[in-house]
């Protein structure tokens, strides 16, 4: 309950009055008088103030004027006598918080008690709200400015530049990273430059449809989307673009962009392809080492042999060091033509051949070395087959390389005691003629497979540089053709040559569309 | 009676100088270009000595090594290596000191000298 001031001139009435209180629970100060009244009231400061109107000396109207003056939130209430309705109400104009009339009953005495009791509930809840509110204003407003600022050094520091604009396109912000990519500075830029100045002529209209339309994140978005900026200096820089157009309660406000530079992006993509071009190159350096040091063992070899032969005086041994001698002057011309061909654009040189001859050529060719291998050559070839316009060197370098590999597959297959064998075949159709070359050998995986046109990819270490199926498939393709392969791990493999030439009898020069048909 | 020195190389002309050069100094040679003919030849010739080249396609060099010396018949014959594959000590003992089969009891490097060639076949068969 409350501590309550009771100020009255009548000692009776003061008395029934404190112990009516008191035994209602609140605590109750006297005063006899409104001066000693003021007193009390200055050392106790109680928040209830009841005081008689009419008193000698300083009366009730003072008393309530003086207490308001120590403090304006006290509750006073007076106590007039009947029908004293004018100084009640002068009462309540000097703030008074409610007055009782005598004789005091006691119902009035506790319904005046209990709104002043109230008003000062709330009074203090609302100084608590107010108090609090404060506290809770400079709190949201502190997290507000920590945000903000955080938020404006995030924007601030980005690595990418960001750059907003208002609805008329003026930059409003122009960060640090932008004044790097740019150029400018930001002072310069802010509330003075177009966003479209950033942009090449022309592209500022490109980047504002895009970002409306759908493509690229979708409408209002932009998002990866690469295009070029323009510094202060004219230099046009490569960038990838992230944007978003600013919406403010359901109204367009701006938009806003984000530019990462990517000329240091793009230089690591360039080193990056360099680097592997130059290790294929190395590879391809290495390789071709290894192969071209095992012809070079057996030429020395050969020599070897012809030397001895002269040096003892043993005819019987020149013609085997000879053919070594020779055999490897075949494979240097072999890897040579090869690598001719495969560094150079060219035409075939056409002319009017017979597919099947050049087939039988290639057979005849590799047949001892088939048999040396325990590999046996096989050939079945098309009669219908006539005349049609080829290169036919070309054509044959082809065929020599498919035969030399389907043996070595054969040769590298590491199944034992197996009847190995290579078909030669050939086949005319509607759309041209086709050579087929299959082996029953190791067959190949389908990584290997993947991999078979690579540059320089060859799954015989030393004694292959990679370059046969590339320059076939390049001479092929040379002549409108293609080239396929059939093939799994243990069942050996089928290259398929297509060449779209018709073939028939001989009949003028070819034309410039199909310059190999008849 | 001449020795008998049976030549193992995927490489035909491998084969072709070297058996010129160890028939050329009296010594007979016979020769195979796999692991698998090379073991067989060796089961029924009975070389005195065997030059084993390491990569070869299907049985290599090391396999056909390893037949060798599990083979009471073949156990006794003395092989030598030659290819062109580095032969440091680890290599050696990566390839042959795991199975307690013993090291081969020569290398020759690939391209092959004439002269060191002849110096240690005549050493292993003297």
């Amino acid at each position: 309950m409350s501590k309550i001031l009771l100020i009255d001139d009548e000692g009776p009435v003061r008395e029934v009055l404190a112990l009516s209180l008191r035994s209602d629970g609140h605590e109750v100060l006297t005063a006899c008088d409104g001066q000693n009244g003021v007193e009390v009231f200055r050392q106790e400061r109680p928040p209830i103030v009841l005081t008689d109107i009419r008193m000698p000396g300083i009366d009730g109207i003072e008393v309530l004027k003086k207490v308001k003056e120590i403090d304006p939130e006290a509750e006073v209430i007076v106590i007039t006598g009947y029908g004293e309705m004018d100084v009640a109400i002068r009462a309540l104009q000097l703030d008074a918080s409610d007055f009782i009339t005598k004789p005091i009953s006691d119902e009035a005495l506790s319904i005046a008690l209990q709104r002043a009791r109230e008003k000062l509930d709330i009074r203090l809840r609302l100084k608590d709200y107010t108090d609090n509110l404060e506290k809770r204003v400079k709190e949201a407003t502190g997290e507000l400015r920590t945000a903000h600022d955080f938020q404006k050094r995030l924007i601030q520091s980005s690595i990418d530049g960001v750059i907003a604009a208002d609805q008329d396109r003026t930059v409003v912000v122009f960060n640090q990273g932008a004044e790097n990519l740019l150029g400018y500075a930001a002072e310069e830029v802010i509330g003075r430059m177009k966003m479209d100045a950033v942009y090449p002529a022309g592209v500022a209209e490109i980047i504002r449809k895009e970002l409306e339309g759908d493509a690229h994140g979708g409408r209002g978005r932009l998002v990866d989307y690469e295009n070029r900026v323009i510094s202060k200096k004219g230099e046009q820089i490569p960038v990838r673009i992230s944007g978003a157009a600013i919406v403010d309660d359901g109204a367009a406000a701006g938009v806003v962009f984000f530019l990462q530079d990517l000329r240091e992006i793009q230089r690591l993509q360039r080193e990056l392809i360099e680097n592997e071009r130059l290790s294929a190159t190395g590879q391809a350096v290495a390789g071709m080492a290894h192969h071209i040091k095992n012809i070079l063992n057996g030429l020395q070899g050969g020599v070897y042999i012809v030397n001895t032969s002269m040096k003892k005086n043993k005819p019987d041994l020149l013609p085997k060091g000879w053919s070594m001698v020779e055999s490897n002057i075949g494979k240097i011309s072999d890897l040579v033509m090869n690598m001719l061909v495969y560094s150079k654009e060219r035409e075939p040189e056409y002319e009017l051949c017979r597919p099947n001859d050049i087939a039988a050529e290639v057979y005849d060719l590799m047949k001892e070395r088939a048999a040396q291998s325990n590999v046996r050559l096989e050939k079945a070839f098309d009669h219908s087959i006539g005349e049609c316009y080829l290169d036919p060197g070309g054509i044959q370098r082809c065929l020599l390389n498919l035969v030399a590999n389907a043996i070595d597959a054969c040769i590298f297959d590491p199944a034992e005691d197996k009847d190995w064998s290579v078909l030669m075949r050939t086949a005319k159709g509607e759309d041209g003629i086709r050579f087929y070359v299959s082996d029953n050998g190791a067959g190949m995986t389908e990584e290997v497979k993947k991999r078979l046109f690579e540059r320089f990819f060859s799954t015989k270490g030393g004694k292959g540089t990679g370059l046969g199926l590339l320059v076939t498939r390049k001479t092929v393709e040379e002549h409108g053709g293609e080239i396929s392969v059939e093939s799994s791990p243990g069942r050996g493999a089928t290259f398929i040559v297509h060449l779209p030439c018709r073939a028939g009898n001989a009949g003028g020069r070819p034309g410039p569309a199909g310059r190999n048909a008849l | 009676m001449r020795k008998k020195i049976l030549i193992v190389d995927d490489e035909p002309d491998e084969i072709v100088f070297v058996s010129t050069l160890l028939e050329e100094n009296g010594y007979a040679t016979i020769s195979a270009m796999d692991g698998v003919d090379g073991f067989e030849k060796a089961c029924t010739e009975r070389p005195d000595l065997v030059l084993l080249d390491i990569l070869m396609p299907r049985r290599g060099g090391i396999e056909m090594y390893k037949h060798l010396r599990k083979n009471a018949d073949t156990a006794g014959i003395p092989v030598v290596i030659v290819t062109g594959v580095s032969k440091d000590r680890y290599f050696e003992g990566a390839m042959f000191g795991r199975e307690g089969l013993g090291r081969p009891n020569g290398y020759i490097d690939k391209p092959v000298n004439p002269d060191a060639m002849l110096k240690l076949v005549d050493r292993l068969l003297s």
